[in-house]
Order: C-alpha cells, then sequence, then structure tokens
C-alpha cells in the first residue's frame, strides 16, 4: 500500500499540471479485447442482465455495425480500431455494488485522492451523495438509505435493470433512441455502468447526486449510462465530475445521458469533465463521443445543462433538450477551454415543439495553444411551438495565434410568433486588460486565468458551489503554458 | 540615503517614434513631485515606461528604484517591487469580481515577501474600512472590476487599490480628468491620506487645479520629450497663467 | 453519367475548349450536390431533375426581350444577355475607360480561378457557355456611368449559363449592376470579379426572374490591397433561387460590404449564401442581411467568415434579420465564424421573428391603419440594409423594386 501511495506522489510530482493522471494499482477482471457479439453476452452475463437486456444490446449492436463514424464536426479524428480495446475492465475485488465497508480501500483511497468523498462520515452529512463509476462498474453508492427516505431511487443503472425493469423498459432510450447517431449505438451496445436515478412526484430531491467516472484500465473504453426520471412537481440537481489516467495511447469514452422531465418538473445536470486530454504535443488523451439529451415531456417542465469542459483529447458532445411540455424551458451554459492540441465541437440543441417553450444557451470558448474548439447548436422551432423563445450568446476568446475558434449555429423557424435571438463574438484578451492586472503585481498566467474566469462568469455561476471553486482552479491549470 | 527614484538620461520610442528624449529626475523617499506638460509632451508615456508596459521601448538611460535599475522587469514585478500606476482611462474587467482581484493583487505582493495570504475575512474587513474613506460603497465593491463605473468611481477605484496595495512610489496619470469638483476633493483627500515619509508620488497633470488639492514639492515642465524647467510648486501657478508656450525653448 | 436534363449535350458544344473540357469533367463526376451535401443543407435541388431543359444555344439569341418594362438609370449603358446569350450589338459604345468582348479561353481560366471552387454551378455554366462577357475597367478609370447586365430570356424549356468576367484594374472605378428578369426553366449565371489594388466597384444585383424560374448564381470575387467593394443582392424573383457569393479578401486593408436582402412569398425559396475569407490583415467586412417571408416561402442564409492564421487586425461583422409574416414560411439560418487568428474583432448576429406587436400599437394608437403600419414596419427593417448602399443610381435602381414587392400584398400578411 505505501509503495503504491509513494507512485501515486511520485507520479503526481512528475505529472504536475495534470493532478489526476495516476494510476491505480488495482487487479481487474477484464473481457478479452475486441467487439462482437460475444463481448456483449459477456457484459450482460456479468451485469447479470434478463435476457431482453441482452437482446436490446444484440440490436444495438447490429444497428452500429451499418453505421458509419460521423465526420460532419469540425474535428480531426484519428480512425478507431475499435476491436484493439477492452469493452469491459471492473476491479477484481468488488463484484457490483458493495456497501462502503466492503469497497476495497484501495479504491477509496483513489476517489479521496480525487477529492471525491465516498466514505459519508468524512462528510457533512446529507450535501452530496455519489455514485462512484471505475471503469465498467459502479464501485459505491452513498447516501441511498437517506436517499430511500425520500422515495429517490439513486443506483448504479445495472442494478436498476434487475431492480427495476419496468422503469428501464418505458425510459432508456426514449430520448436518444438506440439508432440516433454512431456512438448512441455503440454505447447501447456494450454499455457497462452509469447511474439511475428517479424522483418521485412532489419530491425535491434533499441532497445534490453526482457521479465521478474514473477510466484507470489501459487500452479500456469507458461506456457509461444515465438515466434520470423526474416525476411531476419534483426537482433534482445531478453532478458529474470524470478523470483518467495519463497515458500515451488514446481511450475512447462514448457515454448516453437521457433525462426526463414531466409536468413541473426540473432538472440540472451540471458537468465539469476533466478526462486527461494528452500532453503539450498532443500525445494520448480521451476520446469523448457523448449523446445527452433530455426531454421537457411535462408543461412547465425544465431541463438545465451546465458543462465545464476542459479535458479530453477530442470532445465531441451536445447535451440537448426536447422542448415538448407548454411553457418548458431548456438552458444550456457551457464553458469549453482547449489548450496544446485539444480539439473540441461542443454545443447544443434546442428543439422547441409546445407552445411558450423558452431556450436559453450561454457558451463561452476559449482556445489556446494550437487547439481547435468549436460551438455547434441547432435552434428548431416546430410549427406548433407558439410564441417560443430563445436566446443565444456565444463567445469565444483566443489566446495565442495558433489556435482557432469557430461557431456554427444553425436556426430553423417554422413559426412566425417565435423569436430567435443569437449573437456571437471572437476576441482576444485585451492587452489593457492585461497590463492593468500585471500593474497591479499580478502575474501574467494568473491574470490570463483571473481574465478567463472573468469571461466565464456567466456560466460558472450556474453551478453548485461545491463544482464552481473546482471549476475556477481547473481553468486556470488548464491554460498553463499557453501564455509567454 | 539612496533617493527611491532616479531616472537618468532616459529615452523611449512608441513603434518608430522618439516620445522621451532625455529625462532626467530624481525623486527623494516621502517627496511628491508633479508633471506638468501639454498634450503630446510624453506624460502618459511616461507614466507606462516607469510602469513597464509592453511597446514602450527604452532607447537610452535608465531607471532606478532604491539604487537598482528596474528596466529589466517585468511590469508585475515592478508593480510587487512597489511601484503604483493610477491609470488615466482604468480598463474594465467584465466577469472579473472585484474583491477576487483586489485580493490576488495584494496576495502577490505579500508572497513576494514572503509573507501568508491574507486572511479573507480580514481582507474582507480592510477594504470595506478604506473603501469607506473614498465613498466606495458595498454595492460597487461586489461589481466586476470597474465595469459600470462611473468616471469618477473608476478613479476613486484606483486610490483604493493604492491604499491596499501600499506602494513606495505612485504615478498618477491625469487622475484629474473627468473629475468633477466633489469627485475631484474625495479622491484628492484619499491621495493625501496615503501621504507619508516613506511613500513618493508622481502627479502627471495637465491642470494645475490639482495641485491646489494634492500639494506638490516640485513642479517639473515637460514638453517635446524633455524637463524643460523644474521649481517649486509656485512654477504650476506660473504656468497656469503664462501657458505653456515658449516652454520648449527654456530648457 | 447522370440523365439530367442538365447535362450540356457534347455535340451542342462543340467548341468545347481546355477550360471547358476541364469544367465538364468535374460537373460529370459530381453533378448536383446530394442529399448529404452540408453547404446545401436547406436548399435541396431534387426538383431540377423533373424538369427537362437544354442549355441555351446561338439559336436563340435572336429573340428581344422586352426593355422598356424595365426603369432603367438615365444615362446608363445596358449590356444584354438573351436566353443566356450575349446580345452582341449591346458591347457597342461603351463608356470610355470600359473595354467589352467576349471571352476567350484565358478568360475563362481567369473565370474558373475567380468563382467559387468545386461549385456546380461555376463548372456547369463553364462547361456549357456559349458566349461570354470580358469586361474591363482600366487602370485609374472612374466611371461613374453605370452598367447594366440585363438578362431576359422567354424560354421556359432553356437552361441559360451566361458566364461574365469583371475586372476593376489598379485604381479604377466602376459601377455595375446585374439586373435578372428572365423566364427561362434554370439561370445559372456565373460571376467572376476581380477588385485590383485601390480600385473600387460599387455593385448590385437584382433577381427578378419569372415564378417558374429556377435562379443558382455563382458570384467569386477577389479583392487587392486597399480595394473596396460596396456590393448589394436582391433576391425577389424565381420559384427557387440561390444567391452564393465568395469573397477572396487577398490583400491587406481592403473592405468588403456585401448586403442582401430577400423577399419572399407563394412557395417561393429563397437562399442567400455568402463565404467571406480574410486571407490578409487589415481589412473589414461587413454583411446586413434582411429577409422578409410571406405565403408558404422559405427563406435561407447562410453565411461563413473565416478568417486565416495570418489575418490580424480583422474587423469581420454580419447580421442577418428574418422577419415571418405568415404562419407557413420558414426562415434558416446559418451563420458562422471560422478564425484562426487571434488579434481579430469578428461578430455575427442572427435574428427570426415576426413584426414588433408594441410598436405596431404604438403606431395604430396614433391612427395610422394596421396595414400602413405593417408597411412602414417592413420597410424600416429592410431599410437597415437598403441604406448600406452608398451609390446613388445603385439604390435608386433597387429600391422601387422592394416598395412593389410591399404594394403587392396578397392577404396573407394578416393571417
Amino acid at each position: 500500500m505505501a509503495a503504491t501511495l509513494e507512485t501515486i506522489e511520485t507520479l503526481e510530482q512528475a505529472t504536475g499540471k495534470y493532478k489526476y493522471g495516476f494510476v491505480t494499482d488495482i487487479e481487474s477482471d477484464k473481457a478479452p479485447k475486441g467487439l462482437n457479439e460475444d463481448i456483449i453476452r459477456f457484459i450482460s452475463a456479468k451485469k447479470d442482465e434478463p435476457e431482453w437486456m441482452l437482446e436490446w444490446r444484440l440490436k444495438a449492436f447490429a444497428v452500429w455495425q451499418k453505421m458509419d463514424s460521423p465526420d460532419w464536426a469540425k474535428l480531426d479524428i484519428p480512425p478507431i480500431d475499435y476491436q484493439d480495446a477492452y469493452y469491459y475492465a471492473a476491479p477484481k475485488t468488488s463484484d457490483g455494488p458493495a456497501s462502503l465497508d466492503e469497497v476495497d480501500p484501495e479504491l477509496l483511497r483513489t476517489y479521496e485522492k480525487l477529492g471525491i468523498p465516498i466514505s459519508e462520515q468524512k462528510l457533512l452529512a446529507g450535501v452530496v451523495a455519489v455514485d462512484a463509476v471505475f471503469d465498467s462498474v459502479s464501485v459505491a453508492t452513498t447516501f441511498r438509505d437517506e436517499l430511500a427516505k425520500a422515495g429517490v431511487i439513486f443506483c448504479p443503472i445495472s442494478e436498476a435493470i434487475r431492480e427495476y425493469p419496468e422503469l428501464i423498459k418505458t425510459y432508456m432510450g426514449s430520448v436518444v433512441p438506440v439508432a440516433d447517431n454512431y456512438f448512441s449505438a455503440l454505447n447501447a451496445a456494450v454499455f457497462t455502468d452509469g447511474s439511475f436515478v428517479y424522483i418521485p412526484k412532489g419530491v425535491r430531491c434533499p441532497m445534490e447526486l453526482s457521479t465521478y467516472f474514473r477510466i484507470n484500465e489501459q487500452n479500456t473504453g469507458q461506456f457509461e449510462r444515465t438515466l434520470i426520471i423526474a416525476e411531476d412537481s419534483s426537482y433534482v440537481s445531478y453532478l458529474e465530475g470524470c478523470t483518467a489516467p495519463q497515458r500515451d495511447e488514446n481511450q475512447l469514452h462514448a457515454a448516453v445521458v437521457e433525462l426526463v422531465a414531466m409536468q413541473d418538473a426540473e432538472i440540472k445536470y451540471s458537468t465539469v469533465q476533466n478526462w486527461y486530454p494528452g500532453d503539450e504535443n498532443g500525445k494520448g488523451g480521451i476520446y469523448n463521443f457523448v449523446t445527452k439529451r433530455g426531454a421537457c415531456r411535462g408543461d412547465r417542465s425544465k431541463i438545465s445543462w451546465t458543462q465545464v469542459e476542459t479535458g479530453s483529447a477530442i470532445t465531441w458532445k451536445y447535451p440537448s433538450c426536447i422542448l415538448q411540455g407548454k411553457d418548458s424551458v431548456g438552458e444550456f451554459y457551457s464553458v469549453a477551454l482547449t489548450n496544446n492540441f485539444q480539439q473540441a465541437d461542443t454545443g447544443t440543441k434546442m428543439i422547441h415543439i409546445g407552445e411558450g417553450s423558452r431556450s436559453t444557451i450561454i457558451s463561452k470558448g476559449i482556445s489556446a495553444g494550437r487547439s481547435q474548439n468549436c460551438y455547434r447548436g441547432l435552434v428548431r422551432i416546430q410549427p406548433g411551438a407558439e410564441n417560443a423563445r430563445n436566446f443565444t450568446q456565444c463567445d469565444s476568446l483566443l489566446v495565442g495565434d495558433r489556435c482557432g475558434a469557430h461557431t456554427v449555429p444553425y436556426i430553423v423557424s417554422r413559426n412566425p410568433s417565435a423569436k430567435i435571438e443569437h449573437e456571437a463574438t471572437t476576441s482576444r484578451i485585451s492587452e489593457d486588460q492585461l497590463f492593468y492586472c500585471l500593474q497591479r503585481g499580478i502575474s501574467e498566467e494568473d491574470a490570463v486565468s483571473l481574465i478567463v474566469n472573468g469571461f466565464c462568469k456567466e456560466v460558472m455561476k450556474e453551478l453548485p458551489m461545491e463544482f464552481a471553486v473546482e471549476a475556477q482552479k481547473l481553468i486556470g491549470i488548464s491554460l498553463e503554458g499557453s501564455v509567454g | 540615503m539612496t533617493p527611491l527614484l532616479e531616472i537618468k538620461d532616459l529615452h523611449a520610442s512608441v513603434g518608430d517614434t522618439p516620445i522621451l528624449k532625455g529625462i532626467n529626475l530624481t525623486i527623494n523617499h516621502g517627496e511628491i513631485h508633479a508633471i506638468m506638460g501639454p498634450n503630446g509632451s510624453g506624460k502618459s508615456t511616461m507614466s507606462y515606461v516607469l510602469s513597464g508596459r509592453d511597446g514602450y521601448e527604452v532607447t537610452g538611460g535608465d531607471v532606478l528604484m532604491n539604487g537598482q535599475s528596474i528596466l529589466e522587469m517585468e511590469a508585475d514585478e515592478r508593480a510587487r517591487a512597489g511601484m503604483f500606476l493610477a491609470f488615466q482611462y482604468p480598463v474594465e474587467l467584465p466577469g472579473v469580481a472585484g474583491m477576487s482581484f483586489l485580493r490576488a493583487a495584494v496576495n502577490a505582493r505579500r508572497l513576494d515577501k514572503g509573507e501568508d495570504e491574507i486572511d479573507q475575512l480580514e481582507f474582507v474587513k480592510m477594504v470595506r474600512a478604506k473603501a469607506k474613506d473614498l465613498s466606495i460603497d458595498d454595492e460597487m465593491l461586489k461589481r466586476a472590476v470597474n465595469v459600470g463605473f462611473s468616471g469618477g468611481e473608476k478613479k476613486r477605484y484606483e486610490i483604493l487599490q493604492m491604499a491596499l496595495l501600499e506602494p513606495q512610489l505612485a504615478v498618477l496619470d491625469e487622475t484629474d480628468s473627468g473629475l468633477d469638483v466633489d469627485a475631484l476633493k474625495i479622491v484628492s483627500e484619499g491621495v493625501n491620506m496615503l501621504r507619508d515619509a516613506n511613500r513618493s508620488m508622481l502627479v502627471i497633470t495637465h491642470y494645475q487645479r490639482l495641485l491646489n488639492h494634492i500639494v506638490p514639492d516640485y513642479v517639473h515642465i515637460l514638453a517635446n520629450g524633455k524637463i524643460r524647467r523644474s521649481g517649486g510648486k509656485e512654477l504650476a501657478l506660473e504656468v497656469e497663467e503664462s501657458g505653456y508656450a515658449g516652454i520648449d525653448d527654456a530648457a | 453519367m447522370p440523365e439530367s436534363m442538365m447535362q450540356p449535350d457534347l455535340q451542342d458544344v462543340a467548341t468545347l475548349n481546355g477550360v471547358q473540357a476541364a469544367a465538364l469533367a468535374r460537373w460529370q463526376e459530381r453533378g448536383w450536390p446530394g442529399a448529404e451535401d452540408e453547404a446545401w443543407r436547406f436548399t435541396r435541388l431534387a426538383s431540377l431533375d423533373k424538369l427537362s431543359l437544354r442549355p441555351a444555344d446561338a439559336n436563340l439569341a435572336n429573340g428581344t426581350g422586352n426593355l422598356s418594362a424595365h426603369a432603367l438609370p438615365a444615362g446608363a449603358h445596358v449590356i444584354r444577355f438573351h436566353n443566356g446569350m450575349l446580345v452582341a450589338n449591346s458591347l457597342e459604345n461603351m463608356p470610355t475607360g470600359i473595354s467589352a468582348r467576349l471571352v476567350d479561353e484565358d478568360d475563362l481560366g481567369a473565370i474558373v480561378d475567380l468563382a467559387p471552387a468545386n461549385h456546380p454551378v461555376t463548372d456547369l455554366s463553364v462547361a456549357a457557355m456559349t458566349s461570354g462577357l470580358a469586361l474591363d475597367a482600366v487602370a485609374g478609370a472612374t466611371v461613374t456611368t453605370p452598367i447594366i447586365l440585363m438578362f431576359t430570356g422567354n424560354s421556359g424549356s432553356v437552361s441559360t449559363h451566361p458566364v461574365v468576367l469583371l475586372r476593376v484594374a489598379k485604381g479604377a472605378q466602376a459601377v455595375i449592376a446585374e439586373w435578372h428578369s428572365a423566364s427561362v426553366g434554370l439561370s445559372a449565371p456565373v460571376m467572376a470579379i476581380d477588385i485590383a489594388d485601390n480600385a473600387r466597384l460599387d455593385y448590385a444585383k437584382i433577381q427578378q426572374d419569372s415564378a417558374t424560374t429556377t435562379h443558382l448564381a455563382a458570384t467569386g470575387i477577389k479583392m487587392g490591397e486597399a480595394a473596396v467593394l460596396d456590393g448589394f443582392q436582391l433576391s425577389i424573383g424565381g420559384c427557387l433561387a440561390r444567391l452564393e457569393a465568395h469573397v477572396m479578401l487577398a490583400a491587406e486593408s481592403a473592405d468588403c460590404r456585401l448586403s442582401a436582402i430577400y423577399l419572399g412569398r407563394r412557395n417561393q425559396h429563397h437562399d442567400i449564401t455568402t463565404n467571406m475569407t480574410h486571407a490578409r490583415g487589415h481589412c473589414q467586412s461587413n454583411q446586413v442581411i434582411r429577409g422578409v417571408l410571406d405565403g408558404a416561402a422559405r427563406g435561407v442564409f447562410q453565411g461563413k467568415v473565416h478568417v486565416a492564421q495570418d489575418a490580424q487586425k480583422t474587423d469581420g461583422q454580419q447580421m442577418s434579420r428574418a422577419l415571418l409574416l405568415s404562419r407557413k414560411a420558414e426562415a434558416d439560418a446559418k451563420p458562422e465564424l471560422e478564425i484562426y487568428a487571434d488579434d481579430v474583432i469578428c461578430a455575427h448576429g442572427a435574428t427570426v421573428g415576426e413584426l414588433d406587436e408594441t410598436q405596431l400599437f404604438y403606431l395604430t394608437s396614433r391612427g395610422i391603419s394596421p396595414e400602413v403600419a405593417r408597411a412602414m414596419l417592413i420597410a424600416a427593417f429592410l431599410d437597415d440594409a437598403v441604406d448600406m448602399i452608398e451609390n446613388a443610381d445603385l439604390s435608386a435602381l433597387l429600391r422601387p423594386h422592394v416598395t412593389a414587392w410591399m404594394l403587392a400584398q396578397e392577404g396573407s400578411v394578416n393571417a
């Protein structure tokens, strides 16, 4: 144990900038390399799944095989050999979700190192409940009893498939159909774990729920699936954090997140995405291909996405809202920061179907180094969306003259009473602002971090407190080496 | 005793245009010097050259602070060494909370001196106390740096920063510009409270009226890149009366 | 080889030279954009295949369009294309400082270099054209006489492929308008414009083809150092129209204004697509786009501003607004910023909506009838764009069309 800790510290010193780049030395149980029906059967068997789930997976696999990887994004994606990866890896000691006492201390230590509280006694009771996903399995879910008292279900999705098959059958794939896109089909075939949340009618979830995703194993893809259902007049705030070790080869992360908000329900979904971005020469890093979508099914329902994206070598991600309910509300607040050789193509889709539906998009893109950062968004007003409203503000900031900032909004309006406003700007940090800070004795690196955080303020204030401070620091760290 | 600031035959250019053409000036500890001059005489250039702004190239001479040349120091290093510039046009920093900004500046200086970062609560108390003297209310402190401030508010905010950063040398660049009589009084009183034996000031102004409020020990007339005349505070009144015409020749 | 009508018959175009042969080969390889083509996402051309057309040839050139129907600026010189063919005698008596002649193969090469590359209209029309125009404003000349390129036609079974090379030499100034008022199956003009260092072009295009004409234009503009373009496009006619213009700011300090208005009703489809490339620094570009859509019309604006890595100190601005007057109308927009230089000021904005109820109420509360109030607000909305035109002759040429469109109310305004 002591030796492992020492390794972690050495690694951390060596790696410096990406402080989550360490590897946990833990024995793991892996499926053989490659992707085929047998692997899918293996995963399904490992998860002790009912037959219908296996069939669903196999059907998805058949669909995926007929599809092509999307090429419309402003991304340069090297060819991915889907047969050269592991699709299942789990710490040997952890056979599915365990009670906290049974969790391998090595894992507890890992999460502690990541600053994630999964030992309940160390927390101020009842602030955040955590589901910790390590490679392909959920290793711990905290505060489950407390939540159960309120009627809230918060558990690994693998468990929900066994325990709540009716809910899963009704909702899984109802927001993001299997064949929606290449990566959602892949995920449907091979997803391993993720979180399931059910908030019953009229319940305001008593604490923040959060999931921490950690990729540890080499050559392993992570394919998690999250499903959140908020019944009438309920409320939940959900946080998601992601980290991975520093490795020279690229790893794939293809998640699907589905949110369903019924009448008067509200879901607030926040992400701080800090997957390993690769080194300063563009070597290594996670390929992050994520499909996140929420359906505002009920009248006056609300779904709010907030994301701070600083990690990953490649990000392909468009958290979206389907605004079906009358007077439903969709929000998207995003900070995407790219440095070195990172590429991000991220944005949102707001599909206005319901009368009086409203959406707000605030996107702040920061490009540094030799990175490429693209906002891509769609606002679609369907004929029935009487008096729909959209406001979009996309601002890009360039740090250095070797990077790119791009803005590609799509606007489709089919209802005259709808009002859509889109504004976008691109600029750099002004020399005046920088000098002002320098003259007050603030170093150039700190000044840039300060100004960039100011630029992101509108988005940062949407994050829950616990995340905001962390996210602010992250922006400073991610910009390191980009000035001077 | 070593003077606080020695400017020796300083030449500086912006692009290819020479602006400062041989400035000589010595400021001892605790002294207040005023630099007056017509538009385009090089006043603002001087403040930027002293504080180390990029794009202002020193082509000759030297600037010493406490006997050490500062020309090789970056702008932030000079600031931490005790040089403060009150800007003629303070710049807006959208989204940057005033308190975080002030604390970052104060802490940068403390860490440089080997001190610990300031306690957050203590800092807030300190800022509020100093802000009160300058009629800066809490609401203004909560806003982003200079964003939505009136001209007078911006200038008061500059003096607040000066009070917090306790510089050895404060360069006040046209601090009176854009101020009405009342605001000028508040700002000047703020500055005068900061006068002490260990703090020197270089007050740059076009008009004499500021010098009624901040009374200098010495007055220098800058024209066409050179100090043409130096004298006591009465020199300012003389200029007020007869204008800058003819100063160029009176080297 | 696709069996499409648009396939120029090699026997008809017997004089096919090297440039045309190459264009034909490119066209034959690619044809019309398919369903997956992102650049044509909002404008699909499937309907073209249903038409049976043949490229215009010399046999059709003898017709005479009706010129009297067009109010022209006093003293303007008119160069005519009828059914796609240049009317030779309209090249006589050109104003001093302007030379006009038929294109030769070198000119065609220049046209291919200037016009939008890899573009179906460029390739098809260069391959299928039988007479093209080379228009030159000679170095240093200041020509204030407006030159109107008038495109008429009366054969619904032809496709027309007029090709024009317009060069404004160093320090020259010229005022040119393109006026399309044809009733043909397909009008597919290619304009290749080269504005040399310190030259200025005041340019307007009016697309007022008949309700059965499909109008697909490919315009390529290259600007030299400190060159100025004051350009404007009005799309008002046709059943399906796409006005695509690519501008290359190829040297420093060029200044490009390229605004547009589209006005649609019935089942019209208007597409304004621009591609503004800032290849060098210190240039500015500004685009003001306004669209009004009534009936079941659809309006599309796609505008890309590309700033290359070396193009520091770029100022690129673009604002598009669409007004929907009817429940069946649709507006689509895809403004796009693609920026690789850091010291730039670039912004775009896009809005879609209906007339402001508060403003309408304000006007009617002053006793103005709702119809007049609407017309006033629409006129004000469009004026933002029309006011961009600096040249008085071009402004005078264009404005009546906007007014006439508004006067021809359909009733669906109130629906």
